[in-house]
């Protein structure tokens, strides 16, 4: 079938018609375009996760500074009251707490004494 | 197509030069379009290339100023001129130190006694596509807190640069 098309296709003095040209541009065009279209999503891709990581080390750093660097500091506590069924089974606890703001990060954490 | 074979007629010079014009330029468009492709698919392997070595790198020395112990200042037994920051290393058991080499990257220094012992860090088929990582790092006693900086290069370049951050959990 296609070697029938191909030899008839030969055997014409006939050239291709514009429309036909213009198709197949437009085709490789599209191909050309998919192409490259791959190379800048993938250098896209790595730029994020350059981002995402250096951020995520940012914010690990910030916790692991805690008193040091650009992190806030502030120590406190409350009462915490767990209710049972009766009022005797009530426990009430006083945690002591250092809670620790890392502005650039946004990390907030926190430190039990 | 036979009467196109047996055509004595060549072309003309106008159609040969039109022809020569039209097929120079599509091989130079083409030609300088892969060579784009081909410095960027290079540029972004590189990239991230050097984010897996660097995440690889502070996994490695994360792990080693966690488990510290006793970090003091020890001079070096080999070289009396030369002073490391020091730390008893919670997967060996032994006085260490982080070195450079230019070809090995990050070294393990292992001081026991007077004898000394070098490790790589991370083997050669970590560091991919001729990228060494270097360390600088110091240690705060008030803070109790390990600051360094893993740099990455290949050759002269650095390609990427991380502080990194480490209590230990024994001190």
């Amino acid at each position: 079938m296609l070697s029938t098309i191909i030899k008839e296709k030969l055997a014409k003095d006939n050239g291709e018609s514009l429309a036909e040209v213009l198709v197949s541009v437009l085709i490789i065009a599209v191909g050309l375009v998919l192409l490259s279209s791959l190379v800048v999503a993938s250098s896209r891709m790595v730029n994020n996760s350059d981002t995402k990581m250096s951020k995520l080390y940012s914010t690990q750093n910030s916790i692991e500074s805690r008193d040091s660097g650009s992190v806030t500091k502030a120590t406190g506590s409350t009462n915490i009251t767990i209710t049972g069924e009766s009022s005797k089974s009530n426990l009430t606890v006083n945690p002591k707490i250092t809670i620790y703001t890392d502005k650039d990060s946004g990390t907030v954490s926190y430190v039990k004494e | 197509m036979l009467n196109r074979l047996k055509n004595k007629k060549g072309f003309t010079l106008s159609e040969t030069m039109a022809a020569l014009l039209i097929l120079s330029l599509v091989i130079v468009l083409t030609g300088g379009g892969v060579i784009v492709v081909k410095n960027a698919y290079q540029r972004i392997t590189l990239k991230a290339n050097a984010q897996v070595l660097m995440s690889t790198t502070i996994t490695k020395v994360n792990d080693e100023f966690k488990y510290a112990k006793d970090v003091t200042t020890t001079v070096d037994p080999a070289d009396s001129s030369k002073a490391y920051i020091t730390f008893v290393s919670g997967n060996s058991n032994l006085k260490t130190a982080f070195k450079n080499d230019t070809s090995k990257g990050i070294e393990l220094y292992y001081i026991y006694g007077d004898n000394v012992k070098t490790t790589q860090l991370l083997s050669d088929k970590t560091m991919t596509d001729g990228m060494i990582p270097s360390i600088t790092y110091d240690y705060s006693t008030s803070d109790k807190l390990f600051t360094a900086t893993i740099t990455i290069k290949k050759g002269d370049s650095t390609i990427s640069t991380q502080e990194l951050k480490v209590r230990p959990i024994e001190e």
